[in-house]
């Protein structure tokens, strides 16, 4: 009879246990505001661990020194580890260093004849190697260079070239230079691509190079028709119609070996939407319409009565090649591996620490990634959680083709995210390379479907060498069975035969 | 001559695909049953073939399994042929009885079949970039049960080719139709029974209060 009541307290203590676990658990859990995602084989998405979690919020004045900021519209990261924001409303320029204290600030710019000139709502900026700036004043209709004090050196004007519309205004939002210091220039409106142009330090002058990297007109059903018409129609019809243009660059992002990122916002375009340019204009992510990349959401999502289709708006390269993607459709920041493989998504709309309001620009250092919200004026800083450095760890070695080696990376992301897709393909080629085949087919499956098809081939091989003898032997034996079998019933048939010839003769 | 036994009427007619039909006319050596298994035969295979082909050549959604669409592709599919054959050759002075039409409809479908099964094993063994052997199987499939098929529909009515090709259009428009009318149908019986429900509701407003 003593024993039930001791029985009794150990459950209700084990009860408030687990109670005051749950509580634990939940406050724990509530610190991320989204969960993490990632796509199946079939495009299904799956939860996932979260690569990213949010670590802090700053605003402008929240920053000693540096004041609030009015809808910034670029965050760019120098090669010197600076944070350089375009404080658009405020048409100015801040410098923050990599823990985001301010350093400085430039408000005016000092012509070559020593006057001052200021920026009139600048909306991007590129700083090279040796820290000059080039940036993109939007209403002035001029991109600037200038050194690190403020002295422009060079002014890039609308082109004055036949090749450039010149019904269209020339307002500058993007910027980019590459090593040889040619200037890539997106412009509001124009749907040709980059402008691109080369300059001249001493003499002072530009050259308009022409367009970089155009974007296609996607064959939609109504740009059929308008073919179809333009056979009928006259010239003078045809030119009241609605033109179809390419969809124009949003944004876009150079690495270190020199190839240009470019993203795309358009719901309507599928193909192209985050394009890697070689130096010639070519895009590199292109499967020629097979199986192309995607990127953002899958398709269209259909939530509380809304449909989302991403919307991809801002792109940025790591040095270790990452890509990261900010969706501005569900505020989202998508990460891809160098491969344009997903890795992470992370971020979501809201007020919450880690949700945007209008997400415009990410960049990303070491193991963080910043993200600048133009309504918010504030930069969120988002760091790697255990799981995205396993991640990371397996990805960079699988990328060097080091696939042993990445193997226990990726059997320790398996252990926290069993639907992580990218860490079957990981393990599979892993045991391809020590030649258990076999195994590597059932990573495989329902993972890719190239692979399956090589560690397939690999294991048939085996398969017909270590059972060569019993397959000949199968094969011959069935051969000369299948002539005893003709032949008996030959005879069978023919003694039939004899015997009912036989019959009618007697 | 022959005299070959009715279970191997189907692969006579497979391999003699022009004059296989006259003869098994001839020979009043069509048997329902067999026509049916037929019919069976393919609505398994089409099950199989969403499960059992190999993964490289899969394309199916295989996480959920549906038996409704297969059925519908196989079994509503060919007895709307059938009906809508004979609908046809009535118009078109056809000399085919529904029970014919649907032996000899069955009995082209053989090679189909055999084919099919035939792919499933092979897609289990052929590589990603082997895919052309199953291709030139599935071709000369598709074109021996397309004659196959002809040559059904001109032994049954005992047609001539014209009439024979314009017989298969307008079955085609038929198919359509009876379609057409059996969405018509469920549609108009859904309408029906929303009718009843809402009276029934409103009753029992009416009676509880």
């Amino acid at each position: 009879m003593i024993t039930v009541p001791i029985i009794k307290r150990a459950i209700s203590l084990f009860c408030v246990a687990v109670i005051f676990a749950g509580i634990v658990m939940q406050t724990a859990l509530a610190y991320e505001p989204y969960d993490g995602y990632n796509y199946d084989w079939w495009g299904d998405p799956v939860p996932s661990q979260n690569g990213y979690v949010p670590e802090f919020q700053v605003r402008g004045d929240q920053i000693a020194g540096a004041g609030s900021f009015s809808e910034p519209n670029d965050l760019f990261l120098s090669s010197k580890n600076e944070f350089y924001v375009v404080d658009t409303k405020n048409n100015r320029i801040v410098v923050l260093d990599k823990d985001l204290n301010f350093l400085r600030d430039y408000r005016t710019f000092i012509n070559k004849d020593g006057s001052e000139t200021t920026l009139n709502e600048p909306k991007g900026i590129y700083v090279d190697e040796n820290g000059n700036m080039y940036i993109a004043d939007t209403l002035n209709e001029r991109v600037i260079g200038c050194d690190s004090t403020g002295n422009i050196f060079i002014t890039f004007m609308k082109p004055t070239n036949e090749v450039y519309p010149q019904a269209n205004a020339f307002n500058p939002v993007k910027v980019l230079v590459d090593k040889s210091e040619n200037v890539f220039i997106l412009a509001q409106g124009v749907t040709m691509g980059a402008v691109m142009y080369t300059f001249d330090r001493e003499s002072d002058t530009t050259d308009f190079k022409g367009f970089y990297g155009t974007n296609r007109v996607q064959a939609t059903a109504a740009v059929i028709a308008n073919k179809f018409w333009s056979m009928i129609l006259t010239r003078e019809q045809m030119m009241a119609r609605t033109r179809a243009v390419p969809a124009e660059f949003e944004n876009f992002d150079i690495d270190s070996d020199g190839f240009i990122y470019t993203v795309t916002r358009s719901q309507t375009q599928t193909t192209g939407i985050l394009k890697k340019l070689n130096p010639a204009g070519y895009n590199i992510f292109d499967k020629a319409g097979y199986d192309d990349y995607y990127f953002g959401d899958w398709g269209e999502l259909w939530y509380n009565g809304k449909t989302y289709k991403s919307e991809i708006i801002d792109v940025d390269v790591a040095d270790n090649g990452l890509i990261n993607i900010i969706d501005y459709e569900t505020k989202r920041v998508f990460q891809y591996s160098e491969e344009c493989d997903l890795l992470f998504v992370f971020g979501g709309a809201g007020n919450q620490l880690g949700l945007f309001t209008y997400p415009v620009a990410v960049e990303s250092l070491d193991q963080r990634v910043y993200v600048l919200d133009m309504r918010k004026n504030n930069i969120t800083v988002f760091k790697r959680t255990t799981f995205g450095e396993y991640v990371h760890t397996a990805v960079d070695l699988f990328q060097k083709g080091r696939y042993d080696e990445a193997i226990e990376p990726w059997e320790e992301v398996l252990r926290r995210d069993g639907n992580y897709w990218f860490a079957y393909i990981g393990i599979g080629n892993a045991l391809m390379n020590k030649g258990e085949f076999k195994e590597a087919m059932e990573y495989f499956k329902f993972n890719h479907r190239r692979g399956y098809s090589r560690a397939f081939k690999e294991y048939r091989a085996q398969v017909l060498k270590d059972n060569f003898e019993l397959i000949i032997g199968g094969i011959v034996v069935i051969w000369i069975g299948s002539l005893v079998l003709v032949k008996y019933r030959k005879k069978k048939k023919l003694a039939r035969n004899a015997d009912r010839s036989g019959g009618n003769k007697s | 001559m022959m005299d070959i036994p009715k279970y191997k009427w189907p692969l006579h007619i497979a391999t003699h695909p022009f004059e296989g039909f006259e003869d098994l006319r001839w020979k009043k050596a069509g048997s329902m049953k067999i026509a049916w298994l037929i019919i069976a035969l393919t609505f398994i295979v089409g099950v199989a073939q969403r499960t059992l082909t190999g993964f490289i050549y899969n394309t199916s959604y295989v996480k959920v399994f549906n038996v409704v669409p297969i059925l519908i592709s196989t079994i509503v599919l060919f007895l709307c042929w059938v009906f809508g054959n004979w609908a046809v050759g009535t118009f078109l002075d056809g000399e085919g009885t529904v029970k014919n039409i649907f032996i000899f409809s069955a009995y082209a479908l053989v090679p189909k079949i055999i084919a099919d099964i035939v792919i499933i094993i092979l897609s289990n063994f052929l590589l990603h970039n082997e895919a052309m052997f199953i291709n030139i199987i599935y071709y000369i499939s598709m074109i021996l049960t397309i004659t196959l098929i002809f040559n059904a529909i001109r032994a049954v009515h005992q047609y001539t080719i014209p009439r024979t090709i314009a017989a298969i259009f307008l079955t085609l428009v038929a198919i359509l139709i009876i379609l057409f009318l059996i969405v018509l149908l469920i549609t108009l019986f859904q309408q029906v029974y929303v009718f009843a429900l809402t009276i029934y509701t409103e009753l029992g407003y009416r009676f509880n209060v």
